[in-house]
């Protein structure tokens, strides 16, 4: 037990008043010359004697009153540690330890290591601490204590820093956070860092740390430091088999304080050096790298791009992940064939979509009665142009292709007739007639839905003329993509199935208007055939802590778990995905400790109440739950009432 | 206040009308002439007397005398006058030839009070107020006074001067040492050869046993006795609270006490002894009046009228 108010505990001397009392009042009792004391002599022995017994309780029990409301007074606190916050004001403090990419340098992270636990070792008697490791994100990893070992074990977790890049706000919002549920109105926050130059970027929003929280820097950057790192990778995530071949470019830069002239970036595919390149980067800080190396085959390729030559080998390569895919198999069903290229249907649209040469397509022709179950199946898209009536098995076919996850495209021409075939319950309108306009009228495309995918990477001006569209009626589940000026739709979509299925109101040739001889043309169809095979587009390239890769903690070719599984079967579980490193990590230029301090100290800590309010506060925070003075004077209230009653018995 | 315990001496007593005042021991006890003292409360006790059944007590005819100037005219012979045309006055003969004996015990102990008037006081204003109406009355009145030995003694008359020179003797009494009463009370019984009325005023703290045996040999002698026990209040009620040493007024003999520890026992003893007392006196034939110094006087006055009116 110890005491809030020690100084009071003197008052115990007041103990002794009554007994001086009883030994002045013991010498010199008054006397009284009585009649005859007879009758006192006859009382019985066991009343003296009782009488005796009753005056040192008595006494006894005058003292023990004192005593307690000196206690009383003295305001006790019972638990020992308690008493011990209050002497040594303990504080509740949060160590930030950064632990990012940067903190990689050699040497940084021991010394930053041995500046937390001399934190540790300076903790009070009493101090609580709670330490936030600065990763991809700050996290918690131990939570308010005062026992210092578990704080000493939970920062022997960290063995050595992460891949993630710094930054200071959140480990310091997470600190203020914590701080403002600690225990002690004494709070500080310890910031060990190497104050990387863009960790401190979030800082310049105005946020400042509460009220009252001190911020302590502890600087453990490295003022001459070399670094050589490659910033960027230029390869397309997706390739397609048989284009062009496509160079491998990097980005090679000195992040260091102190520059390097010349280094070696080497290319590894597959983890195989395949070409070596010397940089030179005596004139300039950052040069950009093309390698020579054609990526060939089908399938993904891990590509990374290593430098070296410096003191910090972290953050020297860098990686990619490269898909090459199969061309889009397309069947076109040409329903006008013709030897003449001017009368064929299908002249323009093979010529737009490559003809199976050097484009992305590999494209297979047919005319309508040798459509074969076969073909329809090795296609991704199949593309009826001008197609007249299909037989019933065709259309069932078909059907199945589009519901199993196919794309089809319906350009009819004049060999096409009103609704009413098998093939209608796959489109998403009717056709109701088609009349050639006048001489020197036309239609023209009024409208069209700039966000559909099919439309965001193709020109906004349509300048087409069509002397002969169809009217199509749209279904209720179709949607309307493109309209003519008179407002009938010239493009409508529908889902079907898994499958996309695509209606335009006229022919893809040259017969009923100019379209093949515009240069929308070729990008339409691209964009029509790329949108109809619905191929996925994912992301191959992460850096460390985004949410997709959270998993993986540290830099390279990593496989990850594909979200959705394409349903037909024949796509990979799995995808090949780069993780880098953000490369503001590799910037180890400092940010000045004292911006940092002014960017984030509260004003108004000037203001603070006084050490002695606080500990006022503290010690009625304290002394709060226990109450012991009340109890204390309870029991005083109950021995000053045995008192009374006692001293009515014997004496005043 | 200290509280009364149940003893005779706490029995309210109600004096007659209009004599409370003159009977208060505190009142009497700033008169410092003994003989005014004793008219005022015997004339303040008879006053009360109106309306009491002991109404007055007469004396019988005796014989005539011619009228002086000065003579009370209620005692004029009225017929007589008529007859004789001449004032004559009644003279009337002692009832009975009335002798009592006041003595006054004048030990140590008797000079205690817990405030106000003492035992001893008390007693001689009970003597001379006694020694007032038994003169008013025509009878013959003396006294003793002792402590362990008889120190004063004025035999029985019934003459005026008589009660002057008892009344002077009572006021120079002065307090003695122990009590022995047995002896004194021996004296005067061989001192008593007409049958007579012995009144004992004491505190009987010492030795009542011996004395109340020697009352009871009056007794058997023929006399009629009543004792007036004088106890202060302080020593019936034991009004005390504060831790004391008390001293024996008579031994000198100390001891240390808290009050209210022994007060019980204390009081039980005192209503033990009073107790004994009276029944011992009961056996004896004698008469027995405990008397609180701080109450009137009139028990005493009272019985002695009750005796007086028995005619012994």
């Amino acid at each position: 037990m110890v005491f809030l108010a020690p100084l009071l505990l003197f008052g115990l001397l007041a103990a002794l008043i009554p007994i001086a009392i009883h030994l002045i009042r013991r010498e010199r009792p008054p006397k009284v010359v009585f009649g005859s004391i007879r009758f006192l002599k006859n009382t019985p022995k066991k009343l003296i004697l009782f009488q005796h017994i009753q005056q040192w309780v008595l006494l006894l029990l005058r003292a023990l009153l004192i005593s307690l409301l000196v206690f009383a007074f003295a305001r006790p606190l019972l638990n020992q540690s308690l008493a011990k916050l209050l002497e040594a004001d303990p504080q509740s403090s949060v160590l930030v330890v950064d632990s990012t990419l940067s903190m990689r340098y050699p040497g940084v992270f021991d010394e930053a290591m041995d500046a937390a636990r001399e934190f540790l070792e300076r903790l009070g008697p009493g101090d609580e601490a709670a330490i936030v490791v600065l990763n991809e994100r700050a996290t918690v990893l131990i939570d308010f204590t005062d026992e210092r070992a578990a704080l000493r074990r939970a920062l022997d977790t960290l063995t050595e820093p992460s891949f993630g890049s710094t930054n200071l706000r959140s480990g310091l919002v997470l600190a203020d956070e914590m701080l403002a549920a600690a225990s002690f109105e004494n709070r500080s926050i310890t910031l060990i860092s190497d104050f990387q130059i863009t960790a401190a970027d979030d800082l310049d929003g105005g946020w400042k740390l509460a009220r009252g929280v001190a911020y302590t820097p502890v600087d453990m950057g490295v003022e001459a430091t070399q670094n050589i790192t490659v910033v960027d990778v230029r390869v397309p995530s997706t390739l397609l088999e048989g284009m062009q071949p496509t160079p491998v470019l990097a980005r090679i830069r000195s992040t260091g304080t102190l520059p390097i002239e010349r280094t070696q970036a080497t290319l590894l595919v597959e983890g195989e050096i395949v070409e070596r390149v010397e940089v030179e980067l005596t004139d300039v800080s950052e040069k950009v790298v093309e390698f020579a190396y054609a990526l060939t085959g089908i399938g993904e390729q891990g590509i990374e791009i290593r430098v070296q030559g410096d003191d910090f080998v972290d953050d020297n390569s860098r990686f990619a992940a490269v898909t090459i895919e199969p061309k889009v198999n397309v069947l076109v069903v040409n329903g006008e064939a013709s030897s003449d290229w001017f009368d064929d249907e299908a002249h323009w649209f093979e010529l737009a979509s490559g003809g199976g040469v050097a484009g992305p397509f590999s494209v297979t022709s047919t005319v309508p009665n040798r459509l074969t179950s076969e073909l329809i199946q090795d296609a991704e898209v199949v593309v009826l142009l001008n197609v007249g009536e299909l037989g019933l098995q065709q259309t069932r076919e078909l059907a199945d292709f589009v519901r199993s996850g196919g794309g089809l495209l319906v350009a009819p021409g004049d060999q096409a007739a009103d609704s009413g075939d098998a093939l209608d319950s796959l489109l998403p309108g009717r056709l109701v007639g088609s009349q050639r306009l006048r001489t020197g009228d036309y239609r023209v495309i009024a409208d069209f839905d700039r966000r559909h995918p099919l439309f965001t990477g193709l020109p906004v001006e349509w300048s087409t003329r069509f002397q002969r569209v169809w009217t199509l009626t749209p279904k209720e589940d179709a949607t309307t993509l493109m309209r003519f000026d008179n407002a009938t739709p010239a493009l409508l979509e529908a889902r079907v199935g898994e499958g996309r299925v695509l209606l335009t109101a006229m022919p893809l040739d040259s017969e009923w208007g100019d379209f093949p001889l515009q240069p929308l043309y070729l990008p339409f169809v691209h964009e029509t055939l790329d949108y109809l095979a619905a191929r996925p587009s994912e992301p191959s390239r992460y850096l460390v802590g985004d949410s997709e890769v959270v998993d993986f903690r540290e830099v390279g070719l990593s496989r990850l778990a594909r979200e959705a599984q394409a349903q037909r079967g024949d796509r990979a579980q799995s995808r090949l995905v780069a993780i880098n490193a953000d490369i503001n990590e590799s910037a180890l230029a400092k940010v000045p400790v004292e911006s940092v301090f002014d960017a984030i100290i509260n004003p108004e800590n000037a203001s603070l109440a006084p050490r002695e309010v606080r500990t006022a506060q503290r010690m009625i925070e304290l002394e709060g739950p226990q109450r012991l003075w009340w109890w204390i004077l309870s029991l005083v209230l109950l021995l000053l009432l045995a008192e009374t009653l006692i001293s009515n018995r014997t004496s005043r | 206040m200290p509280t009364k315990t149940d003893t005779e001496a706490s029995k309210p007593r109600v004096p007659a009308e209009g004599a409370a005042n003159f009977l208060d021991p505190s009142i009497l006890a700033g008169i410092d002439n003994l003989e005014l003292r004793a008219r005022v409360a015997v004339e303040g006790f008879l006053s009360g007397l109106h309306r009491s059944p002991h109404r007055g007590f007469s004396v019988e005819f005796n014989d005539y005398r011619h009228y002086q100037r000065g003579d009370d005219l209620r005692h004029v012979d009225w017929k007589l006058y008529a007859r004789s045309d001449k004032l004559y006055i009644k003279q009337y003969e002692d009832e009975t030839n009335t002798r009592c004996m006041i003595a006054l015990d004048t030990s140590a102990s008797m000079t205690y009070t817990s405030g106000g008037m003492n035992k001893l006081d008390y007693g001689i204003s009970v003597a001379s107020a006694l020694a007032y109406f038994i003169m008013r009355q025509r009878d013959a009145v003396g006294l003793i006074t002792f402590d362990d030995k008889l120190r004063e003694f004025l035999p029985a008359r019934c003459r005026q001067p008589h009660l002057m020179h008892l009344l002077r003797l009572l006021a120079q009494v002065s307090p003695g040492d122990q009590t022995n009463a047995a002896s004194p009370l021996s004296d005067l019984a061989a001192t008593l050869t007409k049958k007579s009325l012995v009144l004992l005023i004491s505190d009987l703290l010492q030795g009542e046993e011996e004395t109340i045996a020697t009352l009871r040999n009056l007794r058997a002698m023929g006399h009629d006795v009543i004792v007036l026990h004088v106890m202060d209040d302080a020593e019936l009620n034991f009004t005390f609270d504060e831790s004391s040493e008390f001293i024996d007024s008579e031994t000198r003999e100390a001891f240390i006490t808290t009050p209210a520890s022994v007060r019980a026992a204390y009081l039980e003893n005192v209503r033990a002894y009073l107790a004994d007392c009276k029944k011992q006196c009961q056996r004896a034939g004698v008469d027995y009046c405990l008397l609180n110094t701080a109450e009137p006087i009139d028990a005493a006055l009272s019985a002695y009228l009750s005796k007086r009116a028995r005619g012994f």
